[in-house]
Parts: structure tokens; sequence; C-alpha cells
């Protein structure tokens, strides 16, 4: 029955392999996208095991809050270490769009103390000490920008920001490895010289003793500072992140829509194919009912048909973005340092294959399968 | 007749086209010896075919009833009458109707995918059936690469495979040259005489007639018999 199946997908080659490539692109878009909201996933999954909270002015993320708040928050318990953070954007000068870094003014003193998750190079925060342009860089957003830019250790760029009129100029003083790889990391003093406006902090970090502390620290800070003139909202890294992606518009929510859409797509071009193959084959099932084929097994083989050529789309598409989307052999630009495919999201494909191979053979199956006998033999191709 | 194989007893069979009824065979009795060659003949729309179909258990009578090696198949349900049609018949078709992506071999082996035969066990049934037509050489010929006259024989050994009681065959030399055709009633006769098949065979053709033992004519829905 096996080979019955198999000499059957192929009988029309070309159909067969057309079908074949319109699934394996469409479950190529397919993975491309779940990647994308799996990374998503995975990065808020990275930072809800953090012992970080972030505080930021009640209304957005845009107002400042006033630098003396550090030693307040520092002062509140459990509170182990406190940054000031200003979010600079980072883009090459002249070259806006061609490589996203996230690129933070950060006080530099509790910078280790604050991101054991990321191994900075030996001696690099030392070195920032004494240059005050002075900047950290990840490695592999180092990789790409050498890549494109030809940049490297011990170079001055020039980068401006969507946020600030003024441009910076870094020296890149060394690299990290962390969970963001696209962070180039500066010295906040560095930043008010260059604007002018000390005093200013875009966000303070925050690092609390333990994880069941969290949820008080976030409520000592907040009312710490109610009903004054800068109020606060203080949240747990994950929730920051996750407002702080939502400021780039429900991406997610287009990218899931426009993964259904593909879906809808594959699903009609297997079902146009299966819908022809049981037109072509209506004598033929006829005759198998003569030698004593059941509707049932009509069915089932003309199911299997489907199934096999929805999976043989799989193997190509889905494998093909297994293959390319491996852990750290892809590079997404840095917006995206999750981007590649997991068990999960390589299942999700498959099934969403079988799915669509059950699918579009389900109704010309049954349609074929309750087709008279004589009806079918009447039929001359 | 105490060895009948088939017995037709009041079988009227009515067609549905649209809102009208067109009744097709009226009150039709007919006894099939077992052994019996019987060719069946008459005009277009007498009812031949479907005569043949509901011997074959994949039409049903309007009333009536068929009996078929003591079994009576009508009013089975249709996993009943696959069953039984898959172990009691086989059917011969004007347009042999082969699977095409299948070999002379595979064709004929279908059948038996619905038994609990094993490989070794299927590979002898095909071979011999293939051997009775005379085309065990061709057994890994597709059917592109045969003759009609080739085609038919590998459609018979498909229809014998399973050592069926009761042949049917639709105009088996309707689409034939004269030579083909004459081998294809050559081999029927060889099943009838040699290995004791029953067989029913529908057909236009006065000369393949006479190779049967009996001929009947349908009219309007009726037998008219003839001597052979």
């Amino acid at each position: 029955m096996l080979r019955l199946i198999w000499k059957n997908a192929w009988r029309s080659r070309r159909r067969t392999v057309l079908t074949i490539l319109s699934v394996a692109v469409s479950l190529f878009l397919l993975s491309t996208m779940l990647c994308y909201l799996s990374s998503g996933e995975q990065q808020l999954e990275s930072a809800g095991a953090s012992l970080r909270v972030v505080t930021r002015h009640q209304t957005s993320l845009t107002f400042f809050l006033p630098e003396a708040y550090t030693a307040k928050i520092a002062a509140v318990p459990h509170v182990t270490v406190v940054q000031g953070c200003v979010w600079w954007g980072g883009q090459i000068k002249g070259k806006e769009m061609s490589l996203f870094m996230s690129t933070i003014a950060a006080d530099l003193e509790p910078t280790e103390k604050m991101w054991d998750d990321y191994r900075f190079e030996p001696g690099v925060l030392d070195k920032m000490r004494g240059e005050l342009r002075g900047a950290v860089i990840a490695r592999r957003a180092l990789e790409r920008a050498r890549e494109q830019e030809g940049w490297e250790i011990g170079k001055t760029v020039t980068m401006t920001s969507p946020i600030f009129k003024h441009d910076i100029e870094l020296l890149l003083l060394g690299t990290c490895e962390g969970p963001d790889e696209s962070i180039v990391l500066f010295r906040r003093d560095y930043l008010e010289k260059v604007r002018g406006n000390p005093g200013q902090i875009g966000y303070f970090w925050a690092r609390v003793d333990k994880a069941e502390n969290i949820p008080g620290v976030c409520r000592d800070v907040d009312a710490m500072f109610a009903n004054s003139e800068s109020e606060t909202k203080t949240e747990t890294e994950k929730a920051f992140m996750q407002s702080f992606m939502s400021m780039m518009g429900n991406i997610e929510d287009l990218v899931r829509n426009i993964g259904l859409a593909v879906v809808a797509m594959i699903l009609m071009v297997a079902a146009n194919t299966m819908a022809m193959v049981a037109r072509e084959r209506t004598t033929e099932h006829a005759v198998m009912r003569c030698l004593g084929f059941t509707r049932g097994r009509i069915a089932v083989l003309f199911i299997s048909e489907s199934v096999l050529i929805s999976l043989l789309g799989a193997a190509v598409g889905v494998g093909g973005a297994v293959l390319l989307y491996r852990p750290g052999k892809f590079d997404a630009g840095g917006m995206a340092p999750f981007f590649h495919m997991t068990p999960s999201t390589t299942a999700t494909g498959l099934l969403v294959a079988l799915g669509v191979g059950l699918v579009a053979g389900a109704a010309p199956a049954i349609a074929a399968a309750r087709r008279s006998v004589v009806d079918g033999l009447r039929r001359v191709d | 007749m105490s060895d009948a194989l088939a017995e037709v007893t009041g079988v009227t069979k009515d067609y549905k086209r649209d809102k009208q009824s067109i009744r097709v065979l009226e009150a039709l009795s007919l006894t099939i010896p077992r052994g019996d060659f019987l060719a069946l003949m008459g005009p277009s729309g007498s009812g031949k075919t479907t005569l043949l179909n509901l011997l074959a258990g994949i039409d049903q009578p309007t009333s009536g009833k068929i009996t078929v090696d003591g079994k009576t198949i009508t009013g089975l349900g249709e996993g009943a009458l696959a069953k039984w049609r898959s172990r009691t018949t086989g059917f011969i078709f004007q347009l042999y109707n082969l699977i095409p992506v299948l070999t002379a071999y595979e064709n004929v082996e279908l059948p038996l995918l619905l038994t609990s035969l094993s490989r070794a066990e299927r590979r002898q049934h095909v071979m011999q059936a293939l051997d009775i037509v005379g085309l065990s050489d061709r057994s890994k010929h597709f059917p592109r690469q045969l003759s009609g006259g080739q085609e038919q024989r590998v459609a018979i050994a498909r229809a014998i495979v399973v050592d069926p009681v009761l042949l049917l065959a639709d105009e088996p030399t309707g689409d034939l040259d004269a030579k083909s055709a004459d081998e294809v009633l050559t081999l029927l006769q060889r099943l009838n005489r040699e290995f004791r098949k029953t067989i029913v065979m529908v057909t236009h053709d006065p000369k393949a007639a006479a190779r049967a033992t009996r001929i009947l004519h349908l009219e309007k829905g009726q037998l008219v018999e003839t001597a052979a």
C-alpha cells in the first residue's frame, strides 16, 4: 500500500514538485515568523529569571527621572545595587538603517554587579574608567559591524540617535557576551557632557537580593516617589521588556496574522492539487472499489497521499529553516537575539504540514469515497 | 437447477434522472449455473451492464433478490459487499482500467493487498495468474509499455488472481483489434473450460458471444434466451 501511495504521489511529477515547493516556501516563511515570535518569548523568558527591576517615569519611558533617585532607590531594603541608564538608540552615522544596536549610556561602577549574566572581556571596564568615550560592545554586534563597517576594537566610531540630536564618538575598548547580542554600553557621564544637561536618568536598574523580595521592592520604590513631581513605575525586567516591545507596535499580532494567512495559502494550494487528483482518478477509484477496496480504504489512501506531499514540503521548508536558523549560526541583525529554530517551532511547522495534508486531502477523499461505483465507471476520462 | 452459482429473482432496477424514474430492468429472473459462460447481448440501454453491475454487487436492485455462491448480496452493507467482491468476483472492463503507475505485476497484486497473504505468497499467486494469461515475462512492464491485448490480459490476470468463482466481463473485446480480441476470448474460454470459472460477459459483438456456452438477449429490461 505504501508503494501505491508513493507511486500515486509522483504520478504527475511536475505538479507534485510544484505543490511540494509551494508548501515548502510557505512553511519556510511560517518557520521564519515562528522564529521571530519565539525569539521574543525567549527574550522574555530569560528576563523572567532575572533579579533586576526597572524604575521609570510613571507616565512614559520618554520622560526623565532625577539622578537623585539613585541613592534613594539604593536605600530601599533588599536592593543591592542601582544603575542609572539612558537609552541612546544607536545608529551608525550616515547608515541609519544598516545595523541595529541597543546603545545605552550607563553608570559605569555598578555595571559588573548589575549584569552578572554578561561576560565582560577582562579589564575592559577598567579601561572604560580611564576613557570618557570608552565603550564595550557585544561580540556578535562587533562581528556584524566589522563585516559591514570595518569596526575593530581600538577604533573610534561615530554614532547617531533617533532620540537625541547630538552625535557621539565612542572608542571601542572591548567586548562582552550575554543575552543581548546587540548591546553597546558607554559612560553616562560622557552623554551628559555631550548633551550639556546633567542629572537626567532615563530609567534605573536595581538589583534585588532574592526573587521573593521583588514585588516588595517594586511597591516600596513607587510608594517612595508617590505624589512627587516625578512619580515612578517599577516593574520586573520581563514586564519592562514587554512594555518596551509594545512600543514597537503590535508586530507580534501582525506576524501571527501573516502566519495564519500563510497557512491558509498552503491549504488552498494543497487542496487544489488534491481536488484535481481526485477528479482525475474518479474511474480508478471505482475500479478499486470493484476489486474490493472499501470506501474507507480509498479515503485513507488518498489522504495519505496528501499528507505525504505536505510532509515532503515540510521536509524541504522546515528542514531548510532548521539548517539556516541554527543557534549561533544565523544573525537576525541584532533585533532578535534568540532567532533560531527551537524543537517547538520545528514541531509546529511539522504539525501544520500534517494538518494541511489531512485537511487538504479530506474533502476530495470523502467525495471520492462517497461517489457510487457505477457513476465512477460510467465516467470517461 | 441444483448447481446454480447465481440466482437473480424478480429483480427490478429503476434509475432516477432528475425527477424522472427510468426502469432499466423489470422483474427479471435468471439462473446462472456453476461453470456457465454466459454472453449477455442487447441494444444500448437494454440493461446488460446494469445486470452485470448487480451481479458484481456494485449496484443494488430496486426490488428483487440476487444470490451468488449461496450468499444473498441484496441488502448487504458497503463494507460487507466490498469484502464479498474481493473474494467472489473478478471484473474485466472494456478499457482494461489498469493503474498506469503500477507495473503489470503490481496491478495484478492489487486485489491481494486486501488479503492477509505474505509477500512470498502474493508473489506466487501473481506469477501464476500472469502465467495463465501468458504474460509472466512482462511482469515488470508498465501498462503504457503493453499493447491493448496485453493490457486486457493483465486485467484478466488481476481478475482471476484471487481465484473468484464468478468472472464478470463488460465488453472485454470492445476496444481491441480482431487478433487481440480473439486471444482474449480464447483465454476466457480456457478459464471457463480448464479452470471451471463461471463467466458472464456483456458484448455487442456476435462473434464474441458465439464463444460463450449460452447467449441471452436483453430487450427493454427483459430477457430473451437464444441458443449458443
